[in-house]
């Protein structure tokens, strides 16, 4: 018995052994993940493709919170101490800081059109008709020409790739290419993404995809910078050469550069796509220039849109849920990006003067006596959008682009939707229904209140929508819109005037940004500019500065004009933030009084970021920028 | 035979208990033939053969007279040939022949013949008591007695002889003896394995002997890679706990681990229950990237989940259920784990029956947790002086008048002038602790069984109560259940079945642990109380902060069980009857680990007033947050099973002098995670190994050993996934010797040993898999249409490269132990490890390839780590008082030799070089005196303007610019990780009371005390509590006291802990990491401290109760360190659960 058992369990367990042993060896970890997404796999589906493509959209950044946006320019500063951009702005800056270093995102994104342009043909054309694969090619290549067109604009001359790199090339062997070539590629790859894309879809589904006009935009705004001081003989870039003496800047001032800037935005408008959008166009019976320029953005598509995207909201991720909770006052929002009292300045009077004209009608002291008699907004929102009685006479009566992206200290707050949300905003004494911001020092968001309290008295309300519950942090949905017409309007005014001052089209142009914006034409308000290119050339600016405000063109309009290091740019105002009123409130005076809170460092090399230090050091073809 | 480790006679079983003795049964056939007649030493029997085992002659006298031989296999190599001839012989003529020249004796038990070593002074057959009962001598006395381990166990067979006679007397299974003897007379008492110990007779009252077990262990068996050896053939090095030294209430073994051994350094640093593992290594950090914890083997398979899920599921195994726990550290003992030994091996075994009447053990203890140490805070009217002084340093406005000021001093109306110690508010001092354990061993020769059954409870220590109908309190249970159960089937088979549950029942309030940290830490004192008189709970208006006791006790709980099923079976099968000495075993085990919670919370409603009516005074409010009336519900689960299948081949054979062995095996595990998350996740984890070892010894004196892993890892391309890990290593017991006997008396060991190999591993860290494939994951996401429909791209998350292989380590090791006066004993061990083909994650990729989204793997690393350990215990008795010191260190360095790193600009910003997650900063200089310092020194532009108080940082590029910038950091010499980690203690009793103590600590730790080990996870400003004031919210944070010692410009001080006060981020100039916040980490404590008493009485011995110890023991009772902020051990972050103390008070019993 004992041994019969013996027996058995010795073969049993020969058994086992040699079954696992034998066959079991060389097969059991060549599991591979069978069924696992492989890179050959991604050309095989519709939607594999397509989510490849889609991808690569995702490197089109959404700068909502950039530093163009959150204080690297004269419109803005940041109220939380040690974000980059404040860095930045103080001059603890250097090649290893890295701060918003996009170059290696943008380089991903390139790498991966070209992935994606080597392969699409791989799909079935049962799966995507050949169409639509030219039409997915042209987007991939618009959207590699728009990542080297940002990283021109930020850090420079770039690498040029022809295709993708393997992991052990050689970097070494791949230096920068110079400007003109750079602007070239894009150019380049700009018009044949053209030939693919429609003037406009035809289905909306498509909304956020680029268009030909999308191509021209950027070729616009790429025509612009070429023409512009800072790449157009710019002589702080004589020696930005290589290391095999390949100069990288073009040393000689062009004059028909101005020219090829112009004709770039006017082969957008002469597309006859776009117009600017006014509230008419949503059903308003009365053109309202305070809607017209608030839901420009608001709106989920208009004809003023070029380039957007098309992002909705999910849990908190997504741009303009932060956005608003960050430009927001408090307690509902951080009130962290503040506008600067340059900004506020910058904003015409209803008559269409600037305010340091002495016939403008402004007044710097004392308060309103009656609420705002335009009624702006009153016909949708129902209440009035203008200036409130009480509120300081330096906001009283200026032009609708104000009240649109203004938040000031006693307007009431905009993502608020009924009194009680409004009132979360206010002080005890303050609730009212009103929702007025308190910025003065013992306010809601004031300095004393907060650590960190609003600093320039005032927070930006551009893109900030009235249907979106700040104290809630609900948000209604819009698309980031990277490109709109208004620019180009003023890309081809700016451009014109520097070749042919005299061409009529300067005036028309501009003008139709001021209609929109419900202010009188420029030659009715200052004759003087017309046929006076310089002084045409500082209004068209100041146009720019105060239509395309908040949105990044300010700082690249400061950086492409070498304007950044003008102690105007650099002396930063604000209200008396910081002077305790005692329990006045909105009636203290000395709130409303302007005082310089910071002058910004500057040092010409930061005209460029810098390349990473790491970058450097991974490829010792690459130069750093010049001063860096 | 070895493989029957404890299947030892019932009588012999209280030897296991200390020494892992290697007894076995001979010939205990299952079906034992009852003999009508009671055998003895006068019965006849007839034995004859030439060149015959001994144990074919101890199989025909059992035949014969149905004795049977008991006896250990160190004392005698039953395979040994003899010849003899004997017919009809009396049974004590054949034994005398058979052990004349074997210094072995024999005595007979009721049917069994017990053998044993031969004393010196008993140079005559042993004298039975009666035998020594002379007549003459008169005025001798009856000395009766009985030995026993520490344990209170009865040790059977030890010698008892009168000093320099040659009488004396063996203990019986009760451990008593009788014997004459004459007042006066000294006692050596002595056995094998076992400290001597000597008595003076001075009564004829009952002596009671305690014999400590022997340090030199030189019979011991240890546990090593699948299988055991006797600690003196061991070349590795190898090193066992002392089980006795992991009596401790703490729930988790590594946590106990740490100290207790040498080899281990490990970091505990959190002390919430259920989440409190350590980091756990063994020599240290050998790599910097992958894992660096070791291999975990419980009962024989592999059970790596160290530190990972499942609160690291053989964590929780009750330590009463361990036997032993081996830790294996060189190349020779962990070569045969292939490419997963390279972070050294665990190995865990618990217990088992032993054949015998049920023996019942029985603890149970309960007592109090509290924590070692909880950061002091600001009380309010210093945090409202102090951010007053900051915002005045800044150039602002006080934020707090001086009424404000007074009225919160006054403490009259604490609801609008509220002064709250959050961190009070929310945590008790003592929460309860209640742990038992009840275990039965036993059974038959053929079927013997050890179940044990363990309740852990623990409660929480939040101070909240069960006011909303549920109790959110945490509280931890666990429930330990096991079964070992060994079927001798046949005479050469036997079947072993574990079974063991690790069930892990517990609730958590509806915040998380760190969460609610975080908020008791950072919560402002003065912006709100706790509760308004009329019973409405307080909280601030939105972005003010939380409430934390509120969020604590009005904001739900959570519910989690986590149920851990391990089991093992076993067939092992001696093969002699095709070759002798062979033996196999197959294995097979299936674990089962779960994770289910299920949440139930919500918020509530919360006021804020904002002042007093003018007329009655009662407050108005403001409603802060408007609740949900329930509670909201939510879960999660998650699992995974692992599968292990094992087959083994061995071999043992000793010939003459020379001792061989070998062993084979092969093994495949199989472990899938059922809520991976990913399609790489989802595939099971595969593991295939073979590997071998061969061993040969010559007279326990010369050792030799090969061990080699072959083994395959499916991280690799197909053609490239097996691996070789050979290694070899040498011992030379000296003490054996014949040269050494002039020293031997002394000297009872000394033994060099040796080794060198490879090991290796093949975890590519960060959970990633199959490298050499390109994997594609989900990416970024964008969105189209007229509403935005999200639309989500797919990356390459894994670029696949070629040729990857796994990380080798080499690793040599030199050990000597010694052992002296039988009292002492020392093992040291050097040992340097050089890690190369590090898997890593490029670094070296330009941007411009755009690859930097995408994993890619390389074996582009090299790292050193050496360093030594060592052990030193002393064993010794004077008079009455036992005493065992016993110490231990463990030191390892490392050094990154290689990293796939960019030439950086600066060389002192290369990693290379330096220690494995050391810190970066820079030099602090002191703090500027004034104006005219700030000019002088280069131009520092963290903040747009410093000022006298700021910290001065030093340049180190002096050459290139004047500025203090990103250029200007270094390495800091320190990590967190401690280079050394030491333990020691002593054990000291005296008649029936001991005392013992145990002291833990590390050097050569550092703590980046700026706050940049705080991390705000989304709940506030990071580095809270240390940078004074941060945070965006309506109030800032509160800040630690330890802020009121300042520079300030009164008093202007070069030594204040903390510079100019400002209201400040981690970005902010003085809160940078720099040498002023690096800290010395270094800790000593009072780890474990116990006292105890056993009774002991014939009447409760009557009663079954064999003994009864009553105890009262504490842990982490005291720490030391330089550092006094927060509990050490917690490192940079000291805004989380801290580490636990408890002290408890139980009792153990034996029946």
């Amino acid at each position: 018995m004992n041994n019969i058992v013996t027996k058995i369990s010795s073969l049993v367990l020969l058994a086992v052994c040699g079954a696992v042993l034998l066959p079991g060896c060389s097969k059991y970890l060549d599991k591979s993940p069978d069924n696992l997404l492989t890179s050959d796999m991604l050309w095989q589906t519709k939607a594999n493709a397509e989510s490849y493509l889609y991808q690569i959209y995702g490197y089109v950044q959404t700068p909502a919170d950039d530093y163009t946006v959150l204080g690297a320019s004269d419109e803005t500063s940041c109220s939380v101490q040690g974000v980059s951009v404040r860095k930045m702005i103080e001059g603890n800056w250097n090649p290893q800081s890295n701060y918003f270093n996009l170059w290696p995102s943008y380089y991903a994104g390139i790498r991966q059109s070209f992935v994606f342009e080597n392969n699409i043909g791989k799909v079935p054309s049962s799966a995507i008709s050949d169409d639509l694969k030219k039409q997915y090619t042209s987007e991939a290549l618009f959207l590699r020409g728009w990542f080297y067109w940002k990283i021109l604009r930020q850090f420079g001359p770039f690498v040029k790739l022809s295709n993708t790199l393997s992991l052990n090339d050689d970097y070494n062997k791949y230096p920068r290419a110079p400007f003109d070539s750079c602007v070239n590629t894009i150019n380049a790859l700009m018009d044949e993404a053209a030939q693919g894309l429609p003037a406009a879809w035809s289905s909306s589904a498509n909304y956020g995809r680029p268009t030909r006009g999308a191509c021209l935009a950027v070729k616009s705004q790429l025509a612009l910078l070429a023409a512009s001081p800072l790449w157009n003989g710019n002589s702080r870039f004589a020696n930005f050469k290589d290391h095999d003496g390949l100069a990288l800047a073009p040393a000689q001032y062009d004059a028909n550069k101005w020219k090829l800037a112009a004709d770039a935005a006017k082969a957008v408008i002469d597309l006859n796509v776009y117009k600017l959008f006014t509230n008419v166009d949503e059903g308003d019976a009365q053109f309202d220039p305070y809607l017209s320029c608030r839901d420009l953005f608001l709106t989920n598509f208009n004809t003023e849109m070029i380039f957007s995207t098309n992002l909705s909201l999910d849990g908190t991720d997504s741009w303009y849920w932060g956005f608003e909770k960050r430009a927001a006052p408090s307690p509902g929002g951080y009130n962290m990006q503040n506008a600067t009292q340059n900004v506020v300045d910058a904003f015409y009077m209803r008559n269409g003067k600037a305010i340091d004209d002495p016939s403008s009608g402004y007044v710097e002291t004392g308060f309103a006596g009656n609420d705002d008699p335009a009624g702006w907004g009153l016909s949708k929102d129902g209440i009035n959008r203008g200036y409130l009685t009480g509120n300081s006479n330096m906001y009283v009566d200026r032009e609708a682009r104000f009240y649109v992206d203004i938040q000031y200290n006693g307007k009431p707050v905009l993502p608020a939707p009924n009194a009680d949300d409004r009132n979360y905003f206010a002080s005890v004494n303050h609730q009212d229904g009103l929702g007025r911001a308190e910025f003065y020092y013992s306010g809601k968001s004031g300095i004393a209140t907060n650590s960190n309290g609003d600093i320039t008295g005032y927070d930006v309300l551009k893109n900030i929508s009235p249907a979106s519950n700040i104290r809630y942090d609900v948000s209604a949905y819009r698309p980031y819109i990277h490109i709109r017409y208004a620019e180009i309007l003023l890309n081809y005014a700016e451009a014109l005037n520097e070749y042919d001052p005299g061409n009529a089209n300067v005036l028309t142009y501009l003008n139709l940004v001021r209609q929109r914006a419900g202010i009188p034409n420029l030659e009715t308000v200052y004759p003087s500019a017309v046929g006076n290119q310089d002084e045409m050339r500082k209004w068209i600016l100041h146009e720019r500065q105060v239509e395309l405000c908040f949105e990044g063109d300010r700082y690249f309009t400061l950086i492409r004009r070498l304007m950044m290091g003008n102690p105007s740019v650099l002396s930063i105002y604000r209200m008396n933030t910081i002077a305790n009123d005692g329990g006045q409130g909105f009636s203290f005076t000395d709130f409303n009084t302007r005082v310089l809170f910071q002058t910004r460092y500057w040092d010409d090399k930061m005209y460029l970021f810098p390349i990473s230090q790491d970058d450097i050091d991974r490829d010792q073809a690459l130069v750093q920028n010049p001063g860096w | 035979m070895r493989e029957f480790p404890q299947n030892g006679p019932f009588l012999l079983k209280r030897l296991f208990r200390l020494l892992v003795f290697g007894f076995c049964i001979v010939l205990s056939g299952a079906g034992a033939r009852a003999q009508a007649v009671a055998p003895s030493l006068q019965s006849t029997v007839s034995v004859s053969g030439d060149n015959i085992p001994l144990a074919q002659v101890f199989k025909s006298i059992k035949k014969q007279t149905g004795l049977t031989f008991f006896y250990s296999n160190q004392l005698l190599d039953d395979k040994e040939r003899v010849s003899l001839h004997f017919q009809n012989a009396r049974l004590e003529d054949v034994l005398t022949h058979l052990f004349k020249d074997r210094n072995i004796n024999y005595e007979m038990r009721g049917r069994r013949l017990l053998l044993n070593e031969r004393r010196p002074p008993l140079k005559a057959a042993p004298e039975q008591p009666q035998k020594v009962a002379d007549k003459g001598l008169t005025d001798s006395i009856n000395v009766k007695g009985q030995v026993m381990d520490p344990d209170g166990k009865p040790l059977y067979g030890v010698s008892v002889v009168i000093n320099h006679s040659n009488r004396g007397a063996v203990t019986d299974e009760f451990g008593t003896f009788t014997l004459h003897a004459f007042m006066g007379d000294t006692l050596r008492f002595s056995m094998v394995g076992m400290v001597p110990d000597m008595i003076r007779v001075n009564n004829a009252k009952i002596l009671k002997v305690t014999l400590q077990a022997s340090v030199s262990k030189m019979n011991e068996a240890v546990v090593v890679g699948y299988g055991r050896q006797r600690k003196i053939t061991v070349t590795g090095s190898v090193a066992s706990v002392n089980m006795a030294d992991m009596r401790t209430p703490v729930p988790s073994l590594t946590n106990a681990l740490a100290g207790k051994v040498a080899g281990i350094i490990s970091v505990q640093s959190s002390g919430e229950p259920g989440y409190d593992n350590s980091t756990f290594t063994i020599r240290g950090i050998g790599t910097f990237t992958g894992n660096s914890s070791p291999l975990i083997i419980v009962d024989g398979v592999q059970r790596e989940d160290v530190n990972s899920t499942y609160g690291g599921a053989f964590n929780n195994i009750d330590p009463e259920d361990v036997a032993s726990i081996s830790l294996l550290k060189d190349a020779s003992s962990t070569a045969i784990y292939g490419a997963k030994g390279a972070n050294g091996v665990l190995i865990i075994t618990t217990k088992r029956g032993q054949a015998g009447k049920a023996k019942i053990s029985l603890k149970a203890e309960t007592g109090l947790t509290g924590f070692t140490r909880t950061p002091k805070m600001l009380n309010g009217v210093n945090y409202m002086k102090l951010l007053n002084e900051a915002r005045a340093n800044m150039g602002f406005a006080a934020n707090f008048s001086d009424e404000q000021i007074q009225k919160t001093a006054s403490g009259l109306d604490p609801s609008l002038n509220p002064s709250v110690n959050w961190i009070d508010a929310v945590y008790k001092k003592n929460s309860s602790l209640t742990n038992a354990n009840l275990n039965v061993n036993g059974g038959s020769e053929a079927v013997r069984y050890y179940i044990s059954a363990s309740y852990y409870n623990q409660e929480g220590p939040y101070r909240v109560s069960n006011m909303n109908d549920f109790n959110p309190n945490l509280n931890f249970k666990r429930y330990d259940f096991r079964s070992n159960v060994d079927v001798n089937v046949t005479k050469t088979t036997m079947l072993q079945l574990n079974l063991g549950a690790m069930l892990v029942n517990s609730r958590y309030p509806g915040i998380s642990s760190a969460k609610l940290w975080y908020l008791s830490y950072a919560t402002t004192p003065v912006g709100f109380p706790i509760k308004y008189p009329d019973g409405k709970w307080a909280g601030p208006v939105n972005n003010g902060g939380n409430n934390p006791l509120n969020e604590v006790q009005n904001n739900g709980y959570s519910t989690q069980f986590r149920p851990s099923v391990q089991s093992v079976f076993t067939v092992t099968q001696k093969l002699d009857m095709l070759i002798k000495g062979l033996s196999a075993y197959g294995r097979f085990s299936f674990d089962s680990y779960g994770q289910f919670n299920i949440s139930r919370t919500h918020a509530n409603d919360l006021w804020f007033a904002t002042g007093r009516d003018a007329g009655d005074g009662h407050l108005l409010y403001n409603q802060t947050r408007v609740g949900s009336q329930f509670l909201d519900y939510g879960e999660s689960s998650t699992g995974e099973r692992v599968m292990y299948l094992e087959g083994n081949l061995s071999y043992e054979r000793s010939l003459g002098s020379h001792s061989i062995g070998a062993m084979l095996l092969y093994n495949v595990r199989n472990r899938l995670v059922s809520t991976s998350g990913s399609v790489v996740g989802s595939i099971p984890y595969r593991n295939q190994a073979l590997a071998g070892r061969l061993t040969y010894s010559f007279r326990d004196k010369y050792l030799a050993e090969v061990n080699a892993g072959y083994t395959g890892s499916e991280n690799f391309e197909p053609g490239k996934k097996f691996g070789l890990f050979p290694s070899a290593s040498a011992g030379w017991v000296i003490s054996r010797e014949d040269f050494f006997d002039a020293f031997s008396k002394n000297f009872n060991l000394l033994k060099l040993r040796g080794s060198y190999g490879v090991v290796g591993n093949d975890n590519i860290g960060q959970g990633g898999r199959f490298p050499y494939l390109t994997q594609i994951i989900g990416g970024n996401v964008t969105g189209f249409g007229l509403t935005g429909n999200r639309v989500y791209g797919q990356t390459e998350g894994t670029i696949g490269v070629q040729n990857l292989t796994w990380e080798k380590s080499y690793k040599s090791d030199i050990g000597i132990e010694v052992g002296l006066y039988n009292k002492l004993s020392l093992v040291v061990d050097v040992y340097q490890e050089r890690r190369k083909n590090i898997l890593i994650g490029r670094q070296s990729i330009s941007s411009i390839a755009g690859y930097t989204n995408a994993a890619i793997y390389a074996n582009l690393g090299e790292m050193n780590n050496r360093g030594m350990d060592a052990s030193i215990e002393y064993n010794d008795k004077f008079g009455k008082v036992g005493l065992r010191l016993f110490g231990n260190v463990t030191y390892s360095k490392n050094k990154i030799v290689f990293q796939d790193e960019p030439s950086k600009k600066y060389g002192y910003q290369r990693g290379t070089g330096h220690r494995y997650g050391e810190f970066t900063g820079y030099v602090d200089q002191g703090l500027f005196v004034d104006r005219n310092d700030i000019d002088n020194s280069p131009v520092q532009n963290f903040n747009s303007v410093m000022y006298p108080g700021d910290i001065k940082y030093k340049n180190l590029n002096p050459k290139d610019d004047n500025v203090i910038d990103a250029y200007d950091w270094n390495y800091l010499g320190k990590s967190w990780f401690p280079s050394w980690l030491y333990g020691a203690g002593f054990t000291v009793n005296y008649h029936n009371f001991d005392l013992s103590l145990f002291f833990q600590g590390t050097l050569n730790a550092g703590i980046m005390a700026n706050g940049s080990g705080i991390d705000g996870s989304g709940w506030g400003a990071s580095g809270v509590g240390i940078v004074p004031f941060s945070g965006i919210g309506q109030y800032p944070n509160n800040t630690m006291a330890i802020a009121e010692d300042r520079w300030t410009k009164d008093n202007p001080r070069q030594n204040a802990y903390y510079p100019r006060l400002t209201v400040a981020s981690l970005s902010d100039n003085n809160y940078l990491n720099s040498t002023r916040w690096l800290k010395d980490g270094a800790y000593l404590r009072v780890k474990q401290s116990s006292v105890g008493y056993t009774l002991s009485s014939a009447k409760l011995k009557k009663g079954g109760l064999s003994s009864l110890y009553f105890y009262l023991s504490g842990q982490n009772l005291l720490t030391f360190s330089k550092f006094k902020l927060w509990d050490p051990e917690l490192g940079s972050n000291g805004a989380k659960y801290p580490i636990t103390k408890m002290v408890t008070c139980g009792v153990r019993a034996q029946f």
